[in-house]
């Protein structure tokens, strides 16, 4: 294998493993550790597969066609259709990036104690320089490097000591723990499947692929990201949920901000740990931010035709450019008014399973178009894991805003 | 259009019976003491991060900014929670169970309060001290609800 072809498989999976959490994860997974032990870790399973399974799809298709996840949904599924998906993808992810943005500033928050709501306009105007300066690779990767720095939960489950036959034990017994209910288990249930299959990772996964020009050649190194980046993601992800359930679980403690999600890190590895932690936590949240925003751009400019691209100078693609700077300034005044944010990612990550099979189904129809897709079609494997994955997806789907009203968001 | 104007009300209707649900107070017994049980529950949560972290503080395994952010947080937070619940009008039978958890929760809020003010003023071996003393706070608040599970079955 030449350096260079190693060198990419690398970079590209250490970026998919960095950008596989964001806030949504590092809420929801410190969340049901300390509620549920690991007996929803086998969610994280399934989300896993089924990310990677539509991940490589769409890039497959976009390494065909030449075309982005939504701009095929336009054109497949009609622009009604695509209208409707284009509004709820939208709102949700403008909600993320208010989130995210919160992420990285309750991360700084964390590092000088300086309230985060001072950090908020600091990581907004961080994110616009960062955008308009660095290439868009050179910016995937450095997000993604860092945010291998996650992998410091995963250290830190063994440092913590485990009952392995206990957390074995939990994660082979998917129920309710003694004193929650059946709704809240699935209510949390969803909140992973909205947090790990997030219709945004797909959209800037497709519309990077787009901005990199891949080509049929670069058919192996996608799908050796997407195999081995998700999973690893998917690792850290249990990982957090460990560490919660070994600290948190026990004592009754239930997580409410992003400083618990990282105090087991430094209980088991000490202040060295927790300063990597909270270097994960800003990247995977800052990373997050970028993926988000420039989404939000991509559905847009997908949508109505416009030029777009982070490979564009900004003045070439000047609404996709306005439509990106807009949401980052509504973001950021949203943050400030002092709404929750991890309120506001637990319904927004709610909000993202509903929208789910809006998003898979065109992906699949043209994944198994031999007309347009040829010999690079949808095989076995691909239509029966991914008709599976949309499935579960359309039940989530409808179960998601009941659960949410009547759990109260997982309150009881 | 009408069909339009029909499913905007619908909407509406549903979102504001949706929010009116998850926010409306509780009027019988029964919620009452599932209300309580939550309010008990995430008091006994705010004051065992509290303890988590004064041994962290004690081992010297967290840093001081993220402490002082931590324990600010668990303050306000238990404060929040006191407020919401003395704010529910307790139905009939339930007025000893309000006062109970009142009174529990003014006393983990006034421990995690003291806390507060002590990492401002770098008082940090004062942590494990507060922890200690509020052992027998969290044993009442573990027995209220073990109490009021046992209750709802």
């Amino acid at each position: 294998m030449k350096p260079s072809k190693l060198f990419a498989f690398t970079l590209g999976t250490l970026s998919a493993i960095g950008g596989f959490i964001d806030i949504g994860d590092l809420v929801a997974d410190a969340q049901v550790g300390a509620r549920f032990g690991l007996r929803l870790a086998w969610v994280t399973v399934l989300s896993v597969v089924g990310i990677a399974c539509y991940a490589e799809m769409s890039a497959r298709i976009t390494i065909q066609t030449r075309r982005p996840a939504f701009d095929l949904i336009r054109s497949r599924m009609g622009p009604r259709f695509a209208l409707v998906a284009l509004a709820g993808a939208f709102a949700v992810t403008g909600l993320l990036v208010m989130a995210e943005l919160s992420g990285v500033a309750f991360a700084l928050q964390l590092a000088t104690s300086v309230h985060y709501l001072l950090w908020v306009p600091v990581a907004a105007v961080l994110v616009l320089l960062v955008i308009w300066l660095l290439p868009f690779e050179t910016m995937e990767k450095i997000y993604g490097l860092l945010g291998l720095t996650m992998l410091v939960f995963v250290v830190a489950v063994w440092h913590l000591a485990p009952d392995w036959s206990r957390m074995w034990s939990s994660a082979t017994t998917p129920r309710p723990v003694e004193g929650e209910s059946w709704p809240v288990y699935l209510f949390f249930l969803v909140t992973l499947i909205g947090a790990q299959m997030t219709p945004y990772e797909m959209f800037f996964f497709s519309s990077g692929a787009v901005e990199s020009r891949w080509r049929r050649k670069d058919l192996t190194v996608m799908r050796v990201n997407v195999l081995v980046g998700f999973p690893l993601g998917g690792l850290l992800a249990i990982a957090i949920q460990a560490v919660a359930f070994l600290v948190f679980f026990d004592a009754g403690v239930q997580v409410e901000h992003v400083s618990q999600t990282v105090l087991p890190v430094a209980l088991a590895l000490g202040k060295v740990g927790l300063v990597i932690a909270l270097v994960g936590v800003f990247a995977a949240t800052f990373g997050a931010t970028l993926e988000t925003l420039f989404s939000t751009g991509y559905q847009l400019a997908q949508y109505f035709g416009w030029s777009y691209g982070e490979v564009q100078p900004p003045a070439r693609a000047s609404r996709f450019t306005t439509a990106i700077a807009g949401m980052l300034l509504l973001s950021t005044a949203l943050a400030l008014t002092t709404l929750n944010p991890i309120t506001v990612t637990i319904i927004a990550v709610v909000f993202s399973a509903m929208l789910l099979p809006l998003t898979f189904l065109p992906v699949l129809l043209v994944g198994n178009d031999r007309q347009v897709m040829g010999d690079l079609a949808n095989g076995r494997l691909s239509n029966t894991v991914g008709t599976a994955t949309l499935l579960l997806s359309v039940v989530v789907s409808v179960a998601a805003l009941p659960l949410l009203v009547l759990t109260r968001a997982g309150s009881s | 259009m009408a069909r339009r104007v029909v499913a905007v009300l619908a909407l509406t209707l549903l979102v504001a019976g949706a929010v009116w649900y998850g926010q409306r107070p509780p009027r019988s017994l029964e919620a009452y003491r599932v209300r309580a049980e939550e309010t008990a529950g995430a008091l006994l949560s705010q004051a065992r991060t509290a303890d988590l972290l004064a041994g962290a503080v004690a081992t010297g395994r967290v840093t001081h900014g993220a402490a002082v952010v931590t324990v600010e947080e668990v303050a306000v937070d238990a404060q929040q929670t006191s407020a919401t619940f003395t704010g529910w009008d307790p139905p009939a039978q339930a007025e000893g169970l309000q006062q109970q958890l009142s009174r529990l929760a003014e006393q983990v809020g006034a421990s995690l309060a003291a806390d507060r003010v002590a990492v401002h003023r770098g008082n940090w071996s004062s942590l494990a001290a507060s922890a200690a003393q509020r052992q027998p706070v969290e044993s009442q608040l573990t027995e209220l609800i073990a109490q009021l599970q046992k209750g709802a079955q």
